[in-house]
C-alpha cells in the first residue's frame, strides 16, 4: 500500500515534472491548424498605420470652393455675432480688462464689442416662451439699430485684412504729415488722442511692449539751465549773509 | 436621449458656433432628454440670465422647442424644452442648402435672403427688409427683394416658424417617459415611455402651423396683387408702399425661416437622380429629375415612397428638347428594373419609386464603403449575403472564391464591426452543441444602415475635432484661418453624410 501510495505520489510528482516540458494546451482553429500565440514586442502602437487611405480631396474640384467660402462666412458670422454668449469673468479685478492676452487674440472676446441680443431677437411672448423673457425686454433706441445687419467687416478674407492694415497705415502716415505741419510744438497728449481715434486692428504698433516707450523722452523734465541764474542767486545770498 | 455620435456631433457644432454656455445647455438637453427650466439650471449650474439667453439663442436657431403636456384634467403642466438633434446636425449642411437654393431659384438675391435667414435663424419680414436695405446698394432693391422672397415662397424654401409653445394632449403621452397617471379602476399596467425621436416628432407636429398657413405669403402682398389686377397704375405705388409701411401685421408678427424639410427633400431627389444616372445613364437621369421636380410640391412627407403619377404626355411636356422615343425607351428600362412603376389603366401613368431607388443606392454605397475599408473580397461576401440570405462559412468561401482561412477572418471582422450577424440553428431542438449546430451568416440591411449612419456621424465628429485641434496649433500664425485639407475633408464629410444620410 505504501508502495502504491508512494507510486501514486511519485506519479503525481512525476506528472508534474514530466509535464513541465510542454508549453500548455494546444488550440486549433476550425480547419485543424494549430494556433500559436504571437510574441509581443512591446506595447501596441498608439496610432497604428492605416493601410488603405482614401484619395486626398481636391478643394478646387466642382463647387467645393463655394461651399468652403459659405461655411467660413457663416462660421465667422456666428462667432462674432450677439448669438455667441460668453460669461463675463468677474474675478479679474487684479488684471485690467484692457490687457490683451495671446490666447484671447484668436477668440472673439469682449474686445470685439458684440451687439446686444435684444437687437436681433423679437422679445415677445408671441415668439418665445414668457418665462425666458424676464428682464430681457429693454427699450431699443433707434440709434442702436443702425448698422446691425451689415456685419461684413469680419467676413472678408484674410488677404482682405492685410489690405485693410495697409490702408490704415497709409492713413496714419498722412495724418502724421499733417500733424508735423500744424503742431511743431509737439503736444504729446494731442498726438496720443489722435492715435487712439485711428481704428487700428488687433496689431496696434503703439500699444505693445515695443511701442510703450516709443515717445518717452528722458530729458523732458530736466531744464539744464547753465545760465547760472540760480547759482548767481545763491552766490548773492551767500554774500548777503556774510 | 439621442443616440451616440449624432448627439456628440450636435453638441460640438453648437459649441463651435455659439460658445461654451450655449453648448452646456444643449448638451444637457440632448443627454438628459426633455427638461424644464429649473431642471436645466440645476444640471448646468448657470445663472438665470445666462440660462435664459442660451435658450433664447437655441430657440431662435430652431435647435430647441418648448412644449407643455396637458394632464388628465386638461390642466397645463410645467413648460419643458426638447433639443431637436436633426436640426442641429443639419447646421453643418447649410452651405449645401445655399447651393441648392441658388440652383433652384437661379437668383442671387434669393440666396442672399436665405443666407440672412440661416445666419439669424428666424427673422420677420421687417427685419429682412432692413437687412436687405443695409446690405444692398441697388436702386431697385425693393422690387428685387419682393421678387426674391416670392421666389423662395413659391419653391417652399421658406416657411412660417412654429408656435413658441406647443401643447400636447394627455393621450399623446409625449412627456419625458414618466408613466401616465393611473385612472381609478384602470389596469395596473403602465404605458411604456415613447421613443425619444417619436416624442420630438410629436412635439414638432404639434408646434407646426397648418399646412395652408405655413407657406402663405404676407397678407398685404396678396391684397396688393389683387389690386394690381384691377388698377395697374395705382397698385404699383401701393405695392412699393407696402414694403416700407411696417404697419402690416404680417411683416412684424410673423417669423420666417428656411424650410429644412424642403432642402432635405431636394437632396433626396438629387441622390435618386444620381443613382439613376449610375444605373441607366444621363437620359434616364433627366427624365427622373423632371418628373420629381414636377411632382415635388405634392409630396407631403420628406421620405415619401412614391412620387405623384404622371402620364406620358405630361412627361413629354416637361422638356422641350426631348423626343418621344428616347423618353419611352428610358421609361421602359426603368419600369423593368422597378425604378418607376406604371400604374392606372393599362399602365398609362408613371410614378417614381423613390423608396426603392434609395434602398438600392444604400446597398451600393454600403458595398463601396465595405470595399474601401475591408477589401473587395469582403464586398463580395456582403453582396452574396444580401442576395442569398443565411449561408454557412464554407458555402461563402466557395461562392466568393476566397480561401477558408481568409473567409473566416473577413467574416469575423465584419461581425466585429456589426455589419453582419451570426445565427445559430441547432440541428435538433434543445441541442446546441457546436458539432450539431449550423452557424449561418446573414445581413439585416435596416440594422446595417443605422450602423453605417452612426459610423458617418463618428467620422464627421472626428473630422470636426481634428480641424479644431489643428486651428489651435495654427493660432500662432497671426490668427489666420488656414485652409488646410481638413477643411475640405469636413466639407466632403458633410456633403457625403448628408447625401448618404438620406440614402442610409
Amino acid at each position: 500500500m505504501s508502495g502504491r501510495g508512494r507510486g501514486a505520489f511519485s506519479r503525481g510528482r512525476g506528472r508534474g515534472r514530466g509535464g513541465g516540458g510542454r508549453a500548455g494546451p494546444i488550440i486549433r482553429d476550425e480547419t485543424g491548424g494549430i494556433l500559436t500565440a504571437r510574441k509581443l514586442e512591446g506595447p501596441p502602437p498608439l496610432f497604428p498605420a492605416v493601410e488603405t487611405l482614401p484619395e486626398r480631396p481636391d478643394i478646387t474640384q466642382g463647387n467645393n470652393a463655394f461651399l468652403v467660402e459659405r461655411r467660413r462666412t457663416l462660421h465667422t458670422f456666428w462667432n462674432e455675432s450677439a448669438y455667441y454668449i460668453e460669461a463675463v469673468d468677474k474675478d479679474t479685478s487684479s488684471v485690467p480688462s484692457d490687457v490683451e492676452r495671446c490666447l484671447s487674440r484668436s477668440k472673439p472676446g469682449p474686445q470685439t464689442k458684440r451687439k446686444s441680443l435684444s437687437l436681433y431677437l423679437q422679445l415677445s411672448s408671441m415668439f418665445f416662451p414668457a418665462e425666458l423673457l424676464g428682464n430681457q425686454r429693454k427699450k431699443r433706441r433707434e440709434n442702436d439699430e443702425e448698422g446691425i445687419w451689415n456685419l461684413k467687416g469680419s467676413s472678408k478674407s484674410d488677404l482682405g485684412r492685410l489690405d485693410k492694415l495697409a490702408s490704415l497705415e497709409q492713413k496714419v502716415g498722412q495724418k502724421g504729415d499733417k500733424e508735423a505741419g500744424e503742431n511743431k510744438e509737439g503736444e504729446g497728449a494731442e498726438e496720443n488722442e489722435e492715435d487712439q481715434d485711428i481704428a487700428f486692428d488687433d496689431e496696434d504698433e503703439f500699444e505693445d511692449d515695443y511701442g510703450k516707450n516709443e515717445e518717452f523722452d528722458d530729458d523732458e523734465e530736466y531744464d539744464f539751465d547753465d545760465g547760472g541764474g540760480d547759482d548767481g542767486k545763491a552766490y548773492n545770498s551767500l554774500l548777503l549773509n556774510s | 436621449m439621442a443616440a451616440g455620435y449624432a448627439g456628440k456631433l450636435a453638441c460640438f457644432l453648437i459649441k463651435d458656433q455659439f460658445g461654451d454656455l450655449v453648448h452646456s445647455v444643449c448638451e444637457c438637453l440632448i443627454s438628459r432628454g426633455q427638461l424644464s427650466l429649473p431642471e436645466i439650471g440645476s444640471f448646468t449650474l448657470l445663472a438665470r440670465p445666462h440660462l435664459a439667453s442660451c435658450l433664447l439663442v437655441l430657440i431662435q436657431h430652431n435647435c430647441v422647442q418648448a412644449f407643455k403636456v396637458l394632464d388628465e384634467d386638461n390642466l397645463e403642466a410645467r413648460l419643458r424644452y426638447t433639443a431637436i438633434v436633426d436640426h442641429v446636425v443639419l447646421r453643418a449642411c447649410f452651405p449645401l442648402f445655399l447651393e441648392l437654393i441658388r440652383e433652384k431659384t437661379g437668383n442671387d438675391q434669393s440666396e442672399e435672403l436665405a443666407l440672412g435667414l440661416l445666419q439669424h435663424g428666424r427673422l420677420t419680414l421687417e427685419q429682412l427688409i432692413k437687412r436687405d436695405a443695409e446690405c444692398s446698394n441697388s436702386e431697385d432693391a425693393q422690387s428685387q427683394f419682393m421678387e426674391a422672397f416670392t421666389n423662395l415662397l413659391q419653391h417652399k424654401l421658406v416657411e412660417r416658424c412654429p408656435r413658441p409653445e406647443a401643447v400636447l394632449g394627455f393621450s399623446d403621452n409625449a412627456g419625458d417617459g414618466r408613466p401616465a397617471k393611473k385612472a381609478r379602476g384602470s389596469s395596473k399596467k403602465r404605458s411604456l415611455p415613447l421613443n425619444f425621436e417619436t416624442q420630438v416628432r410629436r412635439v414638432l407636429a404639434a408646434a407646426a402651423p397648418m399646412e395652408a398657413e405655413r407657406f402663405r405669403g404676407p397678407s398685404r402682398w396678396i391684397m396688393d396683387e389683387d389690386a394690381a389686377a384691377s388698377t395697374p397704375s395705382t397698385s404699383e405705388k401701393r405695392k412699393h408702399g407696402a414694403l416700407w409701411d411696417s404697419s402690416s401685421m404680417d411683416e412684424k408678427e410673423v417669423l420666417w425661416r428656411v424650410n429644412f424639410e424642403e432642402c432635405v427633400k431636394l437632396l433626396r431627389h438629387k441622390a435618386c437622380a444620381s443613382h439613376v444616372n449610375f444605373s441607366f445613364g444621363s437620359d434616364a437621369k433627366t427624365v427622373v429629375e423632371a418628373m420629381l421636380e414636377a411632382t415635388r410640391k405634392t409630396e407631403t412627407t420628406v421620405k415619401a415612397a412614391f412620387s405623384d403619377a404622371l402620364t406620358l404626355n405630361d412627361i413629354l411636356i416637361l422638356r422641350s428638347d426631348w423626343t418621344a422615343p428616347v423618353v419611352r425607351n428610358a421609361l421602359k428600362r426603368m419600369v423593368e428594373e422597378g425604378f418607376i412603376n406604371s400604374v392606372g389603366d393599362a399602365g398609362s401613368h408613371y410614378t417614381v419609386a423613390m423608396q426603392k431607388i434609395v434602398e438600392l443606392a444604400r446597398k451600393t454605397e454600403v458595398e463601396s464603403i465595405v470595399s474601401q475599408r475591408f477589401g473587395k473580397p469582403s464586398s463580395r461576401i456582403l453582396r452574396l449575403l444580401s442576395k442569398k440570405g443565411g449561408s454557412e462559412q464554407k458555402a461563402i468561401s466557395e461562392k466568393c472564391l476566397i480561401p477558408d482561412k481568409e473567409a473566416w477572418q473577413l467574416l469575423y471582422q465584419l461581425m466585429k464591426e456589426r455589419y453582419i450577424e451570426l445565427q445559430e440553428v441547432p440541428k435538433s431542438a434543445g441541442d446546441r452543441a457546436p458539432a450539431r449546430t449550423f452557424y449561418l451568416w446573414h445581413v439585416d440591411f435596416s440594422k446595417l444602415s443605422s450602423v453605417v449612419l452612426e459610423d458617418m456621424y463618428h467620422a464627421a465628429y472626428n473630422l470636426h475635432r481634428q480641424i479644431e485641434h489643428r486651428l489651435e496649433h495654427e493660432k500662432e500664425v497671426g490668427g489666420f484661418y488656414s485652409p488646410c485639407v481638413c477643411t475640405k475633408k469636413v466639407e466632403t464629410a458633410a456633403a457625403y453624410y448628408t447625401d448618404n444620410r438620406l440614402i442610409v
